[in-house]
């Protein structure tokens, strides 16, 4: 029942993350994505268990706002409007379209596959890449990365409920902060695309 | 005492401890280095689950470990491989005193060895993928080190050795369901697919091979040559684990056909690119690339001689790496940290040794004879040549620019114009390189004795191979 809100959820968190220039939405569109990955990975897995992702990702959030706060403001401007937008909108629709076209099929292959997992497991990846590719900054770098893991995680929960593996994907998850913590605190700058 | 203990923990243990040393470079270094010239010593002489009498104490190194339920387990097959990873540790190690890669290199080395010393051991296998993945992150700090701003090439070493990880875990999942039903091709194809995507993002292959050229050009030379050796090489010894322990794999021929296949375009993409670069640093990424295609051209020719040669590739790779970025992190020190042929052109008549050390290194990768590429290459080819004439010549051809790049290299290098400035006065265009160091005869005599010992491998190979000769006993069906 609530999977169709989670897909919702990842769909808007996704979008922000890939338009926002704040850095503030950007934290507070991931925060919520976590929150998405958990209602979806709660389908397989026992709400005390999928509590992992939320747990871990949330603190993930949480250490790459931490660094952002106290480092300088490395962007050299706001989205140039409207052809910025309207072109990562229209890349985010291409994403959308081709994993409406690819999950049904995704999920006839393995019948413990849901549809609501395997597409928003599909959707993360997808705008996740998206997102790293056209990305001129650590923070978002990072957030992309984290994004594409993301959707990872809801599809590899549905074969995998090993408390071991969850545990260690949540290690790299903060792993990745950590790691973005780090660049941003270095003056991390990345060259557009 | 587990081995587990013994080649994992105790050397992390060891990294946290010289952390706290890291501004002392030289106990530090060869404190690191003296570890782990110990641990690989034990590893060659110590077997495993055999009581060993030291006086009134007996020490037994057990074979196996559970930890959180999960196995790693290493046998006396693979102490060979082990002790060669250990010694091959020590010998970075020993070298980042006199190449100053950074105080984090000893403890950062150490970690990431350990780490991926512990992904070869452990059981189930796609722990081995969470395992490297962790060691890539702990070598982030290594390759933008604190105070310098991190390039492009370090988002994308990270962003595909990240993307990697995720294929071959689910690659694990798919592996029980086609052992269940090898019938299944379309399983099968999948989980092949799968696999080979995994293993094309973390060991490089074209066309995911752009991070090697960029960190090569961003980061101090010694480090891109520690994590250009260690990671394709463990990863690549991962990758044989796969064929060895599945026999749908191992009996699939176009399985074969693809890694020569691959094997075949990066060592030409690689040395074509590397005959038309104007920068140190991506030469050298290039060479990377054409050795990790030689790897898999090796592993592609589907018998036990190719296993043997893939090893053999090893000691040559090693010394070459390390003679190479050893010249390379002298020149990047002097030139002010820039390798660009503009900026370190008639580096060589100032410092003649240097250059000797690493145009040895650079002929020894292009497989020109006496050095100690050519008596493994000249094995290769002829193994190569009882499949295909055609892809032994796209070879020679990959050989043949990776020479071009290095002829071009001792050009520049050895280019007068610069130094002809210095003496005339002019001060436009001129690099002044410093004077010779107080060192200069140590220097001398070391990069002598480096390209001594190139040559000396690839005279005598009779002499070194042998020691690698029981590594692929450690596999139960590749290595027979």
């Amino acid at each position: 029942m609530l999977s169709p809100v989670a897909i919702a959820l990842l769909l808007f968190t996704s979008l922000s993350l890939l338009l926002s220039h704040d850095w503030r939405v950007s934290i507070a569109s991931l925060g919520l994505q976590y929150l998405g990955v958990f209602m979806l990975v709660a389908i397989s897995w026992p709400v005390s268990f999928a509590v992992i992702k939320l747990v871990a990702g949330w603190m993930s959030a949480s250490i790459l706002g931490v660094t952002r706060r106290s480092t300088k403001d490395l962007h050299t401007g706001e989205r140039i409007w409207p052809t910025e937008w309207v072109f990562r909108t229209m890349a985010a629709s291409l994403v959308v379209l081709a994993v409406f076209s690819l999950a049904p099929q995704t999920r006839d292959l393995v019948p413990n596959f849901n549809l609501y997992q395997v597409g928003g497991g599909f959707l993360l990846i997808g705008m996740g890449l998206l997102h790293h590719a056209l990305t001129k900054h650590a923070l978002q770098a990072m957030l992309g990365l984290m994004t594409i893991l993301s959707g990872f995680e809801i599809i590899y929960a549905v074969v995998e409920s090993s408390t071991l593996v969850a545990g260690l994907l949540a290690i790299i998850n903060l792993g990745i902060a950590f790691v973005g913590a780090y660049l941003l605190a270095t003056h991390a700058v990345e060259d557009p695309v | 005492m587990s081995a587990l203990l013994l080649w994992v923990l105790i050397p992390g243990f060891a990294a946290a401890i010289l952390f706290l040393f890291r501004h002392n470079r030289l106990p530090s270094s060869f404190i690191g280095s003296g570890i782990a010239f110990l641990l690989g010593w034990i590893a060659w002489q110590v077997p495993i689950e055999e009581a060993l009498s030291l006086g009134p104490i007996s020490i037994k190194i057990s074979e196996t470990m559970l930890v959180l339920g999960r196995e790693f387990s290493f046998t006396n097959l693979e102490r060979p491989l082990l002790a060669f990873i250990y010694f091959a540790t020590a010998l970075w190690l020993f070298g980042s005193y006199f190449t100053e890669p950074g105080d984090l290199f000893v403890s950062a080395v150490l970690t990431i060895v350990s780490l991926l010393v512990a992904a070869l051991a452990v059981e189930p296998f796609l722990f081995a993928a969470l395992l490297i993945e962790i060691a890539v992150l702990m070598s982030i700090p290594l390759l933008a080190p604190p105070r310098k701003p991190a390039g492009r090439g370090v988002f994308r070493f990270l962003a595909f050795q990240t993307f990697g990880m995720p294929f071959i875990l689910f690659t694990g999942w798919m592996l029980a369901g086609v052992g269940a039903s090898p019938g299944n091709l379309e399983l099968v194809v999948l989980a092949g697919s799968l696999l080979a995507m995994g293993f094309a993002f973390l060991l490089a292959v074209f066309p995911f091979h752009t991070w090697i050229p960029m960190l090569a050009s961003e980061i101090h030379p010694y480090v891109a040559g520690f994590i250009f050796f260690t990671l394709p090489s463990v990863i690549s010894i991962f990758a044989l684990g796969f064929l060895d322990r599945f026999a749908w794999l191992r009996e699939t021929e176009s399985v074969y056909l693809l890694f020569r296949g691959v094997g075949i375009v990066m060592v030409v993409v690689g040395g074509l690119w590397a005959a038309f670069q104007n920068h140190l640093g991506k030469i050298f990424g290039y060479a990377v690339i054409m050795e990790i295609g030689l790897s898999l051209v090796a592993i592609g020719l589907g018998n036990s001689e190719g296993i043997s040669l893939y090893f053999a590739l090893f000691l040559p790779r090693l010394f070459s790496y390390l003679i190479w970025v050893i010249a390379l992190s002298f020149i990047y020190r002097i030139s002010r940290e820039t390798l660009t042929f503009s900026a370190v052109q008639g580096f060589g008549l100032r410092y003649p040794y240097v250059v000797v050390g690493l145009l040895a290194a650079h002929f020894s990768l292009s497989g020109i004879p006496l050095f100690a590429g050519f008596p493994v290459r000249i094995a290769l080819w002829s193994e190569l040549a009882q499949v295909s004439v055609a892809l032994v010549i796209w070879a020679m051809l990959g050989n043949i620019a990776l020479l071009v790049s290095g002829l071009r290299t001792l050009l520049v290098l050895m280019k007068s114009e610069n130094i002809s400035r210095i003496a005339d006065g002019m001060e436009v265009g001129v690099v002044e390189y410093p004077r010779a160091e107080s060192t200069t005869t140590l220097r001398i005599i070391l990069y002598s004795l480096a390209s001594g010992f190139l040559l000396l491998i690839g005279l005598m190979p009779q002499w070194f191979w042998p020691a690698f000769a029981s590594i692929p006993q450690m596999f139960e069906h590749l290595g027979s």
